[in-house]
C-alpha cells in the first residue's frame, strides 16, 4: 500500500503475460482494428490506481516475459540472462532495433536509467524491489548517486548487473512491469488525449497489437454488467462477475496482511497477534472478499507459493489488560473495509476492543511508513513471478526497503516447502499476519477475442481483438 | 460569661424563637407543593417518551415489513447461496442506509448472519442477540433489545427497538431484522422533546447513551437537571434537590427488561425557589437575633453599669486602695447597694487607720518594755558595785583597791552589755540595704568555717559543698553575718559537743545553705516563733538575731527556714537566688 498498487497492479499483472496471440473463436482469424473498451473498478483508489497501472503496462515493453509454459522468454532483451559470478551478476543484452513510440532508439543506458529511477527519492516507485538487490542501491535511494554502481553499461546493447547478494530470481524480476521500457509497449498514449485512451503503437518491438485503440473506463459493479450487456464495454475487470456471460477468475495475487505495530501496542501486542492468527482465513476469503480469493498460508499468495490452508484455532479470550486497538484500513478499498469489520468483530470476541479508522491509500502508506498505527491492513498486488520476489514486494510495501532486501535474501532460490517455511518465518519476523489473497474476474463481451490465459492465468491486452475488427461499432475503424 | 452577655443572648433568643418555630412548617409546605409540581413535569416527560418510543417502534416494524416485501429482498432470498457470500454480506449495509434504519441484518433461521448492516463483520457467525430476538419476539412487532453494533469506538452495545420478518421466496428461510437504535442522537431528540436529561441504560445499568436538554437561554433552569457533573446552585446544594429527581421507563418484558430510559426534568428552578424562601427566613432569623442581641446589650449596659462600677471598686479595695468609691448613678435597690458599699469602704478605711495607730503605739510599748527589761538587768549589778565601793571607801577598808578593781570591772562588764544591747536594737532598726554581687557559695562556706579554726571541744564541723554550684547574688558581709549567726546558734545548742554540718546544695533557681546541729531541737510550739523579733530561749539573748537573719534573707530575694524535731537537732536553711536567675528576673540588680 505504499504505492497505488492494489487492484490496478493486479490488472497490470493480469495483463502482463502471454503476449502471444491467444486462440480465437474456432475457425475465425484474428482481426485488426477497432477499439477495445475495458471497464475497471471505480473509486478514488481502485479506479485511478488500476487505470494508471494498466496504462503503464500497456505502454511499456517488458524486458522479459513469461510464456504459456511458465518459462521466461526474451522480451526487449534478446535472451534470458544467465547467472554469473555465483549468481551475483547478470549480463543483459538488448534486442537490436529497439525504438520507442516516437522512433527514438532505446539502448542499455535506458535500461540502466530505468533501474535507477525505481529507487528515486523524489518519486518512490512500487517497483523499487527490483533494483534493491543491485549493488549501490542504497547510494541511489539516499540520493548520493544518480546511477547504480552495480549496473555497468558495456555497450549500447549490453549491460552488466551486479547484485549485492545472490538472487537467482533476478531475471524474473526483469519481467515485472516496473522494469519495462516506457513508451515502447503495444499501445501509446494519444497526444493530448485522455489518460485512459491509448492508441496502437506500430513500432512495438514484438509486433503491433490487433486493436487500434484501448479505452479504460472506471465503472461500478452495477454499471459494469449493464454496459457489458449493452456492448458499451468489451471487457470488465472487477472482483464480481459482470453481465450474464461466465466470468473468468484471475489469479488471486493481491495479498492482504495485518501489520502489527508491536512497539506501539507493547505488552498487549501478543494478545492481538494471537487473535489475528486465530482467524479462520478460509472464512475470511469466502465471506469478506468479493472477488476470487484464497486464504493466505504465508505472506506469499498461494498462486505463487501453494501450501496447505492454515488451521483456524480460534483465539483465546484476552485478559483484562487487553489493549484497545485502532484498525487502520483503506477506506477506498471495499474488501479492506469488509475485512476490517470482520477483524473488529473477532477481536471483540477475543476481548480486545478495536475501532476502525479509514483513510485513503496514500495516507495509509504514510501512516505505515511513520509507524502511526496499531494494526493496519495492507493489500499488496504482487507480480506472479517467484516467491522471493513476491515476499520482497510485500515487505517493501509494509516494512520498507531494508525489510524488502531481507525478504529477497531469505527466500532467494527457495521453492516448495523450504520457501513456505522461510516465508512463514519471515512473516513472523516482520510482524505480519497473513489474511487473504484476492484477485479479479474478467467478464468479456461477445465480440472480444484473444482472452487466453498465460501459464499463471493472466492475459495480454496486446493479444485482444474484436470480431470483425469491431466493424459496425461506434468508434471502430 | 458576663451578666451583660447573658442578657444579650437572652434577648436574641427571644427574638429568634418565633421565627425558628415557623421555618419548618413553611419549608415543609413549600417542599410538598414544589415536589408535586416536579412530579407532574416528570409524568409529562415520561408520557412523551413513551409516545416517541411507540412511534419509533411502529416505524421500525413498518420499515422492516416493507423491506421484507420488496422485490430486492425477494431476489436476495431467492438467490441466496447463488451469489457469493461476500456479495450477500455487503447487501444489508446498502439496505440499512437506503431504508434509514440503524439496525439491519439478514440471518437464517438459526440466527447465523448472512448479512449485517450494523455489524458487517458478524457475517457467518450465529448472533445470539438475533437468536434471542427470533425466539422471544413475535414477528412484525418492535421490541427493545440490546444490539451490538460497530461504532466509532469499536463494537458497542446499543438499545434498539427491533422487529423481524421472514423473507419470502427463498429456498432456505431467511429472516430480516431491523430497527431503530436508541443512541446518542435519539437520546438528544428525547431530551429536546421532554426538556429533560435522558440516560439510556442497559439492564445492568450501564449507560448506553445520554443527552442533556438543549439550552434555552433562560438560565440554568433550561440547562437541564440531569444527574451529572454539573455543580448545583448554592441554595440547591445546601438544601438538596427535590425528591424523585428522575423517572425510569423499563423497556422490554416487565420481568426481564432489556434496558431502561431515565429522564430527569430540571428541578433546580423549583428547588431554587424553595431555597430562596428558606434563605429569606434564615436571613430574617439572623437579623432578628442580631437586633435582639443589640437591644439586649444596650439595655444590659444600662442595668449593669452600677454593678460593673461596684465590681471595679471592689477590685481596687482588694488591692488596698481604700479611698476607692463607686460614682455610678443608680436608683432603687442598686442605688442603695452603691451607697451602702461606699459607706462600708469608708468605715473600713477609718478602722484600718485606727488599727495602724494602735499597732504603732503597741510596738513602741513593746520596744520600751524590752529596752527597760534589758537595761534594768545590768543596772542592778552596777548599782550594787557602786554601793560596795562607797561602803568600802567609807570604812577605809584596806582591801579597797581589790574591791575597787572588782567593782569597776563589774560596772564595765555591764556597761558593755548595755552597749551591745543598744547596738543590736540599733542594727535591727537601721539594717543597711544589701550591696549584692555574685559570690561563689564555696567562698561563703569557706569564709564561715575560717572563723572556727579550732571548733569548741566535742564539736565536729562537717563541710558539704556540691561541686559546680552557680554563684549567688548576695551582699557578702550580710550573708556571712547570717551564716555566722546560724553556726553560733548551732554551737550554743550543743553545749556538750556534737556534729555540726554546713552544706551548700543546688535548688531550682538558686543555692541552699543549711546548718544542722545535733542539739535538743526546738519545741514544736516555739518553731513558728523563732523568727519573731525579741523571741529567744537563750538566757541573755535579745531575740533579734534570727529576726535580722530572716530580714537579710528576704532582702536578698531568698528565704530562711527552720526545721526541727525535738531531741533530733535543728536545721536552718538559707536559700539565695543564683546570680544569673536573679539578674534575669531583676534587671536592675547589680
Amino acid at each position: 500500500v505504499r504505492f497505488p498498487l492494489r487492484q490496478g497492479a493486479g490488472l497490470a499483472a493480469a495483463l502482463a503475460l502471454a503476449l502471444t496471440p491467444g486462440p480465437a473463436a474456432p475457425g475465425v482469424r484474428p482481426a485488426h482494428g477497432g477499439t477495445i473498451r475495458i471497464g475497471v473498478p471505480a473509486g478514488p483508489g481502485a479506479g485511478s490506481g488500476g487505470r494508471d497501472a494498466l496504462v503503464e503496462r500497456a505502454v511499456s515493453a517488458p524486458l522479459l516475459e513469461v510464456d504459456a509454459r511458465g518459462v521466461l522468454v526474451p522480451g526487449a532483451l534478446s535472451e534470458v540472462p544467465v547467472p554469473e559470478a555465483g549468481g551475483r551478476a547478470f549480463r543483459l543484452r538488448l534486442r537490436p532495433g529497439l525504438v520507442d513510440a516516437a522512433g527514438r532508439p532505446l539502448g542499455a543506458a535506458d535500461v540502466a536509467a530505468r533501474l535507477a529511477a525505481l529507487l528515486s527519492r523524489e518519486a518512490p516507485s512500487p517497483g523499487a524491489w527490483i533494483a534493491l538487490p543491485i549493488l549501490g542501491a542504497d547510494a541511489v535511494s539516499e540520493g548520493r548517486a544518480q546511477l547504480l554502481a552495480g549496473v555497468q553499461v558495456l555497450s549500447p546493447a549490453e549491460l552488466l548487473v551486479t547484485l549485492a547478494f545472490p538472487l537467482p530470481e533476478f531475471p524474473w524480476a526483469l519481467a515485472a512491469p516496473p522494469a519495462a521500457l516506457r513508451d515502447a509497449g503495444p499501445f501509446v498514449a494519444r497526444p493530448g488525449g485522455s489518460a485512459g485512451v491509448l492508441a496502437r503503437n506500430d513500432r512495438h518491438p514484438l509486433g503491433p497489437a490487433y486493436a487500434d485503440a484501448l479505452e479504460l473506463h472506471a465503472v461500478d459493479a452495477r454499471a459494469a454488467g449493464r454496459r457489458l450487456e449493452e456492448g458499451a464495454l468489451d471487457l470488465v475487470l472487477r472482483p464480481e462477475p459482470a453481465g450474464t456471460r461466465e466470468a473468468r477468475a484471475l489469479p488471486a495475487l493481491t495479498a492482504t496482511v495485518a501489520v502489527v505495530n508491536g512497539a506501539r501496542l507493547g505488552a498487549g501486542a501478543e494478545a492481538v497477534r494471537r487473535a489475528l492468527r486465530g482467524l479462520d482465513r478460509a472464512d475470511l476469503a469466502r465471506r469478506f472478499v468479493r472477488g476470487p480469493a484464497a486464504p493466505l498460508v504465508t505472506i506469499v499468495p498461494p498462486a505463487i507459493l501453494p501450501g496447505a490452508a492454515p488451521d483456524a484455532p480460534g483465539a483465546a479470550r484476552a485478559g483484562p489488560g487487553a489493549p484497545r486497538v485502532v484498525l487502520l484500513a483503506d477506506g477506498d478499498a471495499p474488501d479492506q473495509r469488509a475485512l476490517a469489520g470482520r477483524l473488529q468483530v473477532k477481536l471483540f470476541d477475543a476481548g480486545i476492543r478495536a475501532s476502525i479508522e479509514l483513510v485513503d491509500g496514500p495516507r495509509l502508506a504514510a501512516r505505515l511508513a511513520g509507524g502511526e498505527y496499531d494494526v493496519a491492513l495492507a493489500s499488496v498486488a504482487v507480480e506472479p513471478l517467484r516467491p522471493a520476489l513476491a515476499a520482497g514486494q510485500l515487505a517493501l510495501a509494509t516494512r520498507g526497503p531494508a525489510a524488502a532486501r531481507r525478504a529477497l535474501a531469505q527466500l532467494a532460490g527457495l521453492e516448495g516447502d523450504a520457501a513456505l517455511a522461510a516465508a512463514d518465518r519471515l512473516g513472523r519476523e516482520l510482524d505480519l499476519v497473513p489474511l487473504v489473497a484476492s484477485g479479479l474476474r474478467a467478464s468479456s463481451g461477445a465480440a472480444l477475442q484473444g482472452l487466453s490465459p498465460g501459464a499463471d492465468g493472466t492475459f495480454d491486452p496486446g493479444a485482444l481483438w474484436l470480431l470483425g475488427g469491431g466493424a459496425g461499432r461506434e468508434g471502430a475503424r | 460569661v458576663t451578666l451583660r452577655a447573658k442578657l444579650s443572648l437572652a434577648f436574641a433568643a427571644f427574638a429568634a424563637l418565633p421565627l425558628c418555630a415557623t421555618v419548618w412548617p413553611v419549608s415543609d409546605a413549600l417542599s410538598r407543593a414544589l415536589e408535586a409540581e416536579h412530579a407532574a413535569r416528570l409524568d409529562a416527560a415520561a408520557l412523551a417518551i413513551e409516545g416517541e418510543l411507540a412511534r419509533l417502534g411502529e416505524e421500525a416494524a413498518l420499515a422492516v415489513a416493507d423491506l421484507a416485501a420488496s422485490p430486492e429482498a425477494e431476489a436476495f432470498a431467492r438467490d441466496h447461496g447463488g451469489a457469493g457470500p461476500a456479495e450477500e454480506a455487503a447487501r444489508a449495509a446498502e439496505w440499512r442506509v437506503a431504508r434509514g434504519l440503524d439496525v439491519l441484518a439478514v440471518a437464517d433461521a438459526d440466527a447465523r448472519v448472512v448479512s449485517s448492516g450494523h455489524l458487517p463483520g458478524r457475517a457467518g457467525d450465529v448472533d445470539p442477540e438475533l437468536a434471542a430476538l427470533f425466539a422471544g419476539a413475535p414477528q412484525g412487532r418492535a421490541v427493545a433489545r440490546v444490539i451490538s453494533r460497530a461504532g466509532p469506538e469499536g463494537v458497542e452495545p446499543v438499545l434498539a427497538l427491533v422487529a423481524w420478518r421472514e423473507l419470502p421466496g427463498g429456498p432456505a428461510p431467511l429472516r430480516l431484522a431491523g430497527g431503530a437504535a436508541l443512541g446518542a442522537e435519539r437520546a438528544g431528540r428525547l431530551a429536546a422533546l421532554t426538556g429533560g436529561a435522558i440516560a439510556i441504560r442497559s439492564a445492568d445499568g450501564t449507560v448506553l447513551a445520554d443527552a442533556q436538554p438543549p439550552a434555552t437561554g433562560a438560565g440554568p433552569e433550561g440547562a437541564g437537571a440531569a444527574p451529572g457533573p454539573r455543580a448545583a446552585p448554592f441554595g440547591v446544594s445546601l438544601l438538596g434537590r427535590l425528591g424523585g429527581a428522575t423517572r425510569e421507563l423499563p423497556l422490554g418484558p416487565a420481568d426481564a427488561p432489556a434496558g431502561r430510559i431515565e429522564v430527569a426534568v430540571a428541578s433546580e428552578g423549583l428547588a431554587r425557589a424553595r431555597a430562596t424562601v428558606l434563605l429569606a427566613f434564615l436571613a430574617a432569623l439572623a437579623a432578628g437575633a442580631a437586633a435582639g442581641a443589640l437591644a439586649g446589650r444596650l439595655l444590659a449596659a444600662r442595668v449593669t453599669r452600677p454593678v460593673d462600677a461596684l465590681r471595679d471598686a471592689a477590685a481596687r479595695v482588694a488591692a488596698g486602695e481604700l479611698e476607692a468609691r463607686v460614682e455610678a448613678r443608680a436608683t432603687g435597690e442598686v442605688g442603695e447597694l452603691v451607697r451602702g458599699w461606699n459607706e462600708m469602704v469608708a468605715d473600713l478605711a477609718r478602722s484600718r487607720a485606727s488599727l495602724a495607730h494602735a499597732e504603732r503605739i503597741a510596738a513602741w510599748r513593746e520596744v520600751a518594755r524590752r529596752l527597760a527589761h534589758e537595761i534594768k538587768n545590768p543596772l542592778t549589778p552596777i548599782a550594787m558595785s557602786v554601793e560596795t565601793l562607797r561602803d568600802a571607801l567609807d570604812r577605809g577598808r584596806p582591801d579597797f583597791r581589790e574591791i575597787f578593781e572588782e567593782a569597776t570591772g563589774a560596772v564595765s562588764d555591764e556597761v558593755r552589755r548595755l552597749k551591745r544591747i543598744v547596738d543590736e536594737f540599733s542594727r535591727f532598726a537601721r539594717l543597711p540595704a544589701p550591696e549584692k554581687a555574685p559570690v561563689a557559695p564555696e567562698e561563703l562556706v569557706q569564709a564561715v568555717l575560717a572563723l572556727f579554726p579550732e571548733p569548741p571541744p566535742g564539736v565536729t564541723l562537717a563541710r558539704e559543698v556540691e561541686p559546680g554550684l552557680p554563684p549567688v547574688l548576695a551582699d557578702r558581709d550580710q550573708v556571712l553575718q547570717v551564716l555566722l549567726n546560724l553556726v553560733r546558734n548551732a554551737l550554743d545548742a550543743m553545749p556538750g559537743g556534737g556534729p555540726l554540718r554546713l552544706r551548700a546544695a543546688r535548688t531550682p533557681g538558686g543555692v541552699a545553705f543549711s546548718v544542722t546541729d545535733a542539739g535538743a531541737g526546738i519545741p514544736p510550739e516555739d518553731l513558728p516563733r523563732v523568727f519573731e523579733p525579741y523571741f529567744t530561749t537563750k538566757a541573755g539573748g535579745t531575740g533579734l538575731g534570727l529576726a535580722i537573719a530572716q530580714r537579710i534573707a528576704e532582702e536578698h530575694g531568698g528565704r530562711l527556714e527552720a526545721a526541727s524535731r525535738p531531741g533530733d537537732g535543728a536545721t536552718f536553711t538559707l536559700t539565695l537566688p543564683a546570680a544569673e536567675r536573679a539578674a534575669a528576673t531583676s534587671p536592675a540588680s547589680p
